[in-house]
């Protein structure tokens, strides 16, 4: 009985022992297996890492395509990996050898991957040059073995086939499906992120052209060979070649000529990594400032930064210009100005010097200094008034005071002028004219003095010029105000502007005289008509004419407008108002 | 005794009229006066001054203008002809090169004094 007992137990103790170690076996196996497994995850993560970081932002897809054989060898185990790209004008063969190989070796692969890239391309590829770059173990002839194992790879970028990626080795039953799924995997990611990038690029050139496209400036963008990469509508009407649809450098060179060396300042740019600006150049009849600047890109784990090529912009600064000769002129119109009376007066003293004159003789001589000294003063006075109104600084004081007596005593001031110029001088007024009214005096006795002598100075001798005030209520027709005063005037176009203002008075001076043109009028009350190098001789005489500058101002600052019309030949009105 | 030298101021700007005129009276010239090219010209012609000052910038005919119709002139064509004025303009100045005058004098440059010799100069 014990017997069987013993037998049981170390049948027992022999069957448990047994599955222990098929247990352990099986454990040891599916250990084993996954540990594979992991590995090979973490030399999937690893690379793909190594390659996102790597691939950034590049779309050079040959680089792309070096980093991941580059890294296979860390998992798999090959004689030579290769792959071939293709491009417009021929197809790329790049294989590494990690052993050497022989010729044959090498050749067989080359056909086995072109055969696959017809396949793919449906398309004969016998005719496309290829070229070779070879790298890594050297060839050696002696070396037999052929290809064993093989493997190939479609690289699919953006829906294209662009290429096939293999590798071979003289070792047989490699490259099974299994070991093969992470190369698809890395393949697969490279080229999704390429696509992704592909896209995004096509965006961002998509914005970036319809920016270009609509801007005023004229842009012109060419590589390093100089070739025209961008050139926007504007750049294509100043240089005007609107029509032309294949744009060169040359088009350029030809328009520009001398008056920009277009390619030498590009090459210039690029070479000193500098913006270049240009003074003005003249293209047809506008004033450009033209820039030139370099393009660069940052290469992928370089120091450096890759060379593009050049952009130039052309800038209208023809209006820039206008201005900036307008005030040229008239600095040197107001020098001009002073300059005059200056030197007369240095002269007279000098007459005067060390000189015993007669009474009368050195009288004059004073007058006259006076009269310059004076001339002068009013200048540099309506100089620093136009400064001050120009910004916004021009100060008027208000007081209630009588428009009536006002006018009345420039009429008094102005009577010996007048005779002497055989001009009579009158004064009418509007029965409706209030008492007192809020203006600022001096200044508008200012603006009286500069518009009756202006009067007197261009009447024909034996007119008379007549100043009206008016009191105009807002909304009236100012025609039928005027008509009750007996009103002497020009106006006809500026009624409607009349019209419109709010309670006012208005005064108008009327002179029967030479009258103004058209072209005249417009520039009468701006700063930049004044007498420059180019006005005819006989109005040189006439004066700075800055005052009519300053009573604009006056008036405005008082909010009344200021106006004139003429009928040449007849005479002119010259108006202001104050409202009320 | 010699006979007085005639002179002719052409000029609009009274104070320089003034000027010149008593300068040129006190240096023993006989003074002619013009406020302007047509009174210029006229006098010119009925005068025959021995130098004409002449003014560009004038009212009713300007001293270019006064200078052709001078030179149109039998006598006019040899007048001698000294342009003062305050334009330092180029283009006047060749315009006035051409119709030929002995000098072209910005006013502001020349002293008083200095212009009467120059004047003397001329005339000798």
């Amino acid at each position: 009985m014990q017997d069987i007992l013993f037998i049981i137990i170390g049948l027992f103790i022999l069957i448990v022992g047994v599955f222990s170690y098929w247990e352990s076996r099986k454990f040891k196996i599916d250990l084993k297996t996954r540990e594979a497994e992991m590995k090979r995850r973490m030399y999937e993560i690893a690379i793909l890492k190594e390659l996102s970081d790597r691939v950034g932002y590049s779309l050079n897809i040959q680089n792309i395509i070096d980093i991941i054989t580059g890294s296979l060898h860390q998992f798999i185990d090959y004689s030579a990996t290769s792959y071939v790209l293709i491009e417009p004008e021929k197809i790329i063969f790049k294989a590494h050898l990690e052993k050497s190989v022989s010729r044959h070796f090498l050749n067989d692969i080359k056909g086995r991957i072109i055969k696959s890239l017809s396949a793919l391309l449906d398309s004969d590829l016998s005719k496309i040059r290829i070229e070779e770059i070879i790298s890594g173990a050297i060839i050696v002839d002696e070396l037999s073995e052929p290809v064993k194992s093989f493997f190939n790879i479609p690289l699919v970028i953006a829906n294209k086939v662009v290429g096939v990626l293999t590798i071979a080795h003289t070792k047989a039953g490699l490259y099974k499906e299994e070991e093969m799924t992470i190369l698809y995997k890395i393949v697969q990611q490279a080229s999704q992120a390429v696509t992704r990038l592909q896209e995004v690029v096509e965006i961002e050139e998509r914005k970036l052209n319809a920016m270009v496209e609509s801007m005023t400036e004229g842009v012109v963008m060419t590589d390093k060979d100089y070739r025209v990469v961008v050139v926007n509508p504007a750049v294509k009407k100043i240089i005007k070649i609107e029509d032309k649809e294949e744009i060169t450098i040359f088009d350029f060179i030809d328009k520009l000529g001398e008056k920009f060396d277009i390619r030498g300042k590009l090459e210039e740019s690029v070479k000193l990594d500098k913006v270049l600006f240009s003074n003005e150049v003249l293209i047809g009849e506008r004033f450009y400032q033209i820039s030139v600047s370099p393009v660069k890109s940052r290469l992928l784990n370089s120091d450096g930064d890759e060379k593009l090529g050049g952009v130039v912009i052309f800038h209208d600064v023809t209006h820039e210009k206008e201005v900036e000769k307008m005030r040229e002129d008239f600095t040197s119109m107001m020098v001009h100005e002073l300059r005059s009376p200056l030197d007369a007066t240095t002269k007279i003293i000098d007459m005067m010097k060390g000189k015993r004159l007669v009474k009368a003789k050195r009288d004059e001589y004073l007058g006259m200094i006076y009269n310059s000294s004076s001339e002068m003063l009013g200048l540099v006075n309506n100089l620093l008034d136009v400064a001050k109104i120009e910004a916004g600084k021009f100060q008027v004081f208000k007081n209630p005071t009588s428009i009536r007596e006002s006018i009345k005593e420039r009429v008094v001031f102005f009577e010996t002028l007048a005779k002497d110029s055989n001009i009579k001088l009158k004064a009418v007024f509007d029965e409706n004219i209030p008492a007192e009214i809020n203006f600022d005096k001096q200044r508008t006795s200012q603006v009286l003095n500069n518009f009756i002598s202006n009067s007197i100075k261009y009447s024909r001798e034996g007119t008379i010029t007549t100043i009206n005030t008016i009191y105009h209520v807002a909304g009236a027709n100012i025609a039928e105000e005027a008509a009750k005063v007996d009103i002497k005037w020009f106006l006809v176009e500026n009624i409607s502007k009349l019209n419109q203002l709010p309670n006012s008075i208005v005064v108008a001076v009327t002179d029967f005289g030479s009258g103004i043109s058209k072209d005249g009028i417009d520039k009468l009350f701006s700063k930049f008509n004044q007498i420059g190098p180019n006005t005819p001789v006989a109005d040189s005489k006439r004066g700075s004419g800055l005052g009519l500058v300053v009573a604009k101002g006056i008036i405005e600052s008082q909010g009344g407008i200021v106006g004139v019309e003429s009928k040449e030949g007849e005479g002119s009105t010259f108006f202001f108002t104050i409202p009320i | 005794m010699s006979k007085k030298k005639k002179i002719l101021i052409v000029e609009d700007e009274v104070i320089y009229l003034s000027v010149f005129s008593d300068k040129f009276k006190s240096e023993n010239f006989d003074v002619f006066e013009a406020k302007n090219g047509q009174e210029g010209l006229d006098i010119s012609l009925k005068e025959r001054p021995n130098l004409i000052l002449l003014d560009i910038a004038m009212p009713v005919m300007d001293g270019l203008t006064m200078l052709s119709k001078l030179r149109e002139d039998k006598w006019g064509k040899d007048a001698n002809v000294i342009l003062l004025t305050n334009y330092t303009d180029e283009n006047k100045i060749a315009e006035a090169g051409e119709k030929g005058v002995f000098e072209y004098l910005v006013k502001k440059d020349w002293s008083v004094d200095d212009l009467v010799e120059k004047v003397k100069e001329k005339l000798k």
